[in-house]
């Protein structure tokens, strides 16, 4: 949605023109301009300012400048540059696209018992500036996040009790049974104890001068352009072939798409509306792109709110809608249907209970909705569907503004509805007072992402659990059960999924969840949002795709410091 | 003088209004901080719960009552003190805007007033000659540039001249590889950049002045004492400069006054066209992040700008029209 990351998609950030676009929704993109730029694009001699990468180096168009780049490489800031994560280090990286769990700075880790968790951390290894990394910098970067609040982005000490080490063995101990949680200290950047134990406050702190783990330190800043070089310092500097990364500014979809087109960018991430013509057709030998879903784009329907509370009128709703339509019109026929089931397919398809047809989309069919909506009292008056107390039903639908793809997404569901006689209305507040309304429950259906976490507890724990809800009228606060779903039975199976290690018992777990997902409706996904990635093969090959997904192809977050890992120059 | 200090009080007040509106205004926009900083986040994924307890807990807002954050609001501008950015953090506000506003002086400030001579000037000249092939030259193509809008104009030129023909570059305020420095080859790089965004500022800006003056003068050119300095042989270029052109651009100077005085805000849409380094981008990001500290800077400053502009000419005013002084 926002800009390139950034303004990530298009003109705001998704790509913020914000920004930033990434992930679906993060197009925004003023359709007109893109749509004029693309177009003229594909005729154009013009030649670009920006050379196509050479020399080894690579460029790579994910940065958004707001216009210009604040310098600021703290890796727990929320405004930290994307390069940071090409230069920090997880204990492991996990890759969200089927939870697969690979060793960094840890080789490994395993349960004592179900509230007791020991990482084992790799021996040998140096900061970039010469000093040996050990099993105290970790422990002192957990408890640097509890002393910090705000720089505990994935919230660690809501789980954990305390941390403690001896030799090469970080033990933590959790607050109860949370057995998903390994994925969230995986996760977790670790920073040097003698750089970061003398910074006054962590929060502000920009560190300017990262001293690292990874596979990069900083060579250069300015602030339309930063360079990151090799760090020869790194544990595992063999497996790293490219010695140079530039990240220019980024400004939004206008210019990042013409960029694009120009092979201005060896990777990228940024929603195009004709990727065949304005990337791959470039230079079609070399030139690939792979989007696989990082989340399901979902109609979320207010369940404390007639007539969504009504399991059959749900029902009614999902068979009316073709979501095939739904995700070509959305997409540009980039992604596919999302499964019902709330998983992210095909990634977490070792989940997936196989006895749902077609994996658990569901089928279209208006005349079973037009069954069930009579069934309770609905019919239709000419073209207009009237309520069992004849009031015609009309409902409306929130999508943030500028979420180009979601807002084309939603209106065809309001095509697709309209078929059963619905009336629906498509509202695009800007993204603040739409996450307002979502917090508070004052809407009547939106359009909102869901899982991506690569870890089946995660994604139904943060959509499902009635701890993370409220009532219609009070905030949320930082929950995201927006739809206001409310089970014990929900709850009970999550909590399962909390503490057993047991894989039968996990995955009879995810199956109960599959099922109320698959057959209350708590939301009715539409189309998977994809994860943005185009990239060039004509220096480095070895990049991630759908025959080897070994990370998403994004250039921000966790991925970077696994795939600049994997990739190896051209033979 | 008396007539100035006359003005004092209307100003006090006007100042004190706008402050207090500045305080309101972006806290009856929806939603908050917190949840506009989760945007960033939601173009990424699924956002999760920690993530917003996380940026709550850094931005620390909002907090206490609003008559006690007006009270606060009002102290800290007594104190200059502006705050730390929400969407820049931890920069603080007035480091953004003092980075800012140089590229906006120069380039808006610069552009406004040359539109304003130029413009002015050709009015007179439209004017004197009218219905001649100039007039009817300037007054069509104005017409038409000054109705199209700042952004369209300036996409086109982008599109023209950055893209298809490659004259200008397409985005910034300098080159990728420099850094602000006080050297020859910045300021030429600066230049450079600031050309394309200047030019189209210019057509856009330009219509208006010419059109205004233009109709403003023929009147005037119907006045008894223009056509009695006729009768007396003066020069015309003494005749449309010194008596008819100085009672027509009355009411363009009043223009130009708030013209000036919304130099600092920035030409939003053609800064965030050109990816500008300058005041309106800073503003435009500060409003669709609910950055409240930035935005109440930028609104203060701006104005007071407008405020003291607007003062000016009414001095102004003053000294070359007596008639005001009574």
């Amino acid at each position: 949605m926002k800009d390139s990351p950034g303004f990530a998609k298009q003109i705001v950030a998704r790509n913020k023109f914000k920004n930033t676009s990434r992930k679906s929704g993060t197009k925004r993109i003023a359709t007109l301009v893109a749509v004029a730029f693309t177009v003229a694009a594909c005729g154009s001699t013009a030649t670009s300012t920006v050379k196509s990468t050479g020399g080894g180096s690579m460029t790579i168009g994910v940065d958004n400048g707001s216009p210009t780049l604040q310098k600021n490489f703290n890796p727990f800031s929320s405004n930290m540059r994307i390069g940071t994560t090409y230069m920090y280090e997880p204990l492991e990286y996990v890759n969200t696209l089927n939870g697969k769990f690979t060793p960094f700075l840890a080789t490994g880790h395993h349960f004592v018992n179900n509230t007791t968790l020991q990482f084992d951390i790799r021996s040998n290894m140096k900061w970039s500036d010469g000093k040996p990394i050990t099993a105290s910098d970790v422990v002192f970067t957990f408890n640097l996040l509890h002393k910090y609040p705000a720089l505990d982005v994935t919230g660690i000490w809501n789980h954990l009790n305390s941390v403690t080490s001896s030799g090469n063995v970080v033990t933590f101990h959790l607050n109860s049974p949370d057995v998903p949680f390994a994925q969230i200290i995986a996760q977790t950047l670790i920073v040097p104890q003698h750089i970061w134990a003398s910074i006054k406050n962590p929060v502000t702190f920009t560190n300017n001068n990262p001293v690292v783990s990874g596979p990069y330190v900083l060579s250069s800043f300015n602030p339309n352009q930063y360079i990151l070089k090799k760090n020869p310092n790194c544990w595992q500097a063999s497996h790293v072939a490219v010695p140079k990364l530039i990240f220019p500014a980024m400004s939004g979809g206008q210019t990042s798409q013409l960029q694009l087109s120009r092979n201005a960018y060896s990777w990228a991430t940024l929603f195009v509306p004709n990727i065949k013509q304005s990337w791959v057709d470039k230079a079609p030998k070399y030139n690939k792109y792979w989007f696989p879903p990082g989340g399901s784009i979902s109609l979320f329907l207010n369940l404390a709110k007639a007539p969504f509370n009504n399991l059959t009128f749900r029902q009614a709703l999902s068979d009316g809608l073709n979501r095939q339509t739904i995700a070509t019109k959305a997409e540009n026929g980039y992604v596919k249907p999302a499964s019902q089931t709330g998983l992210l397919l095909p990634g977490l398809k070792k989940w997936l209970n196989p006895s749902y047809p077609n994996k658990g989309v569901p089928t279209y069919n208006v005349a079973k909705a037009m069954k069930l909506l009579s069934s309770i009292g609905y019919h239709k008056n000419g073209n207009t569907l009237l309520s069992p107390n004849g009031s015609p039903v009309k409902f409306s639908i929130i999508v943030p503004n500028g979420f180009s793809d979601w807002i084309s997404g939603a209106q065809t569901v309001g095509h697709e509805l309209g078929r059963l006689g619905i009336s629906v209305t498509v509202s695009t507040p800007q993204f603040a007072a739409y996450q307002s309304q979502l917090q508070t429950g004052q809407f009547q259906a939106a359009f909102g992402s869901i899982g991506g976490n690569g870890n089946p507890y995660l994604d139904f724990h943060n959509l499902l659990a009635s701890s993370l809800t409220a009532p219609i009228g009070q905030s949320t606060g930082v929950g995201t059960n927006y739809e206001r779903w409310k089970s014990t039975k929900t709850d009970a199976l999550l909590n399962q999924l909390l503490v057993t290690t047991n894989p039968t018992l996990q995955k009879k777990a995810v199956y109960g969840l599959e099922k109320i997902m698959y057959t209350q409706l708590p939301v009715l996904t539409l189309f998977y949002g994809a994860t943005w990635g185009e990239y060039s093969t004509k220096s480095y090959t070895g990049w991630p795709s759908a025959a080897n997904p070994y990370a998403p192809p994004a250039p921000y977050g966790d991925p970077p410091i696994m795939i600049m890992t994997h990739l190896h120059k051209r033979a | 003088m008396r007539y100035a200090l006359h003005k004092i009080p209307v100003f006090l007040l006007t100042l004190w209004g706008a402050i207090t509106l500045n305080f309101l205004l972006p806290r009856l926009m929806p939603g908050t901080p917190s949840e506009a900083a989760l945007a960033k986040f939601a173009g990424m994924g699924p956002v999760s719960p920690s993530q917003l307890r996380a940026i709550q807990a850094t931005l620390g807002v909002p907090h206490g009552s609003l008559i006690s954050q007006y009270g606060q609001y009002l102290n800290d501008i007594a104190h200059g003190r502006f705050g730390i950015s929400y969407t820049y953090f931890p920069e603080p506000v007035s480091k953004l805007i003092i980075q800012a506003l140089p590229w906006t002086l120069a380039l808006v400030g610069t552009v406004t007033i040359l539109a304003f001579i130029i413009g002015t000037l050709f009015g007179v000249l439209a004017a004197w000659r009218r219905n001649k092939l100039f007039d009817t030259f300037a007054t069509v193509s104005c017409t038409f540039s000054s109705a199209f809008p700042y952004f369209w104009t300036g996409l086109l030129f982008l599109f023209v001249f950055g893209f298809v023909l490659g004259w200008f570059p397409i985005k910034g305020g300098y080159g990728a590889s420099m850094s602000p420095n006080m050297s020859f080859s910045f300021f030429g790089n600066a230049i450079y950049h600031s050309l394309l965004p200047a030019g189209t500022l210019l057509v856009s800006g330009m219509g208006g002045w010419l059109l205004g003056m233009r109709n403003n003068m023929i009147p005037t050119l119907g006045e008894d004492y223009v056509i009695f300095a006729e009768a007396n042989g003066l020069p015309s270029r003494k005749i449309a400069l010194r008596y008819a052109a100085r009672n027509a651009i009355l009411p363009n100077l009043t223009g130009f006054g708030m013209a000036l005085g919304f130099v600092v805000s920035g030409s939003i849409l053609t800064e965030v066209v050109f990816s500008y380094p300058g005041v309106g981008f800073l503003l435009y990001n500060a409003v669709i992040n609910n950055d409240y500290p930035l935005m109440q800077a930028l609104f203060l400053i701006i104005t007071i700008t407008v405020l003291v502009a607007n003062f000016l000419v009414d001095l102004l005013y003053g000294w070359l029209d007596p008639r005001v002084r009574r």
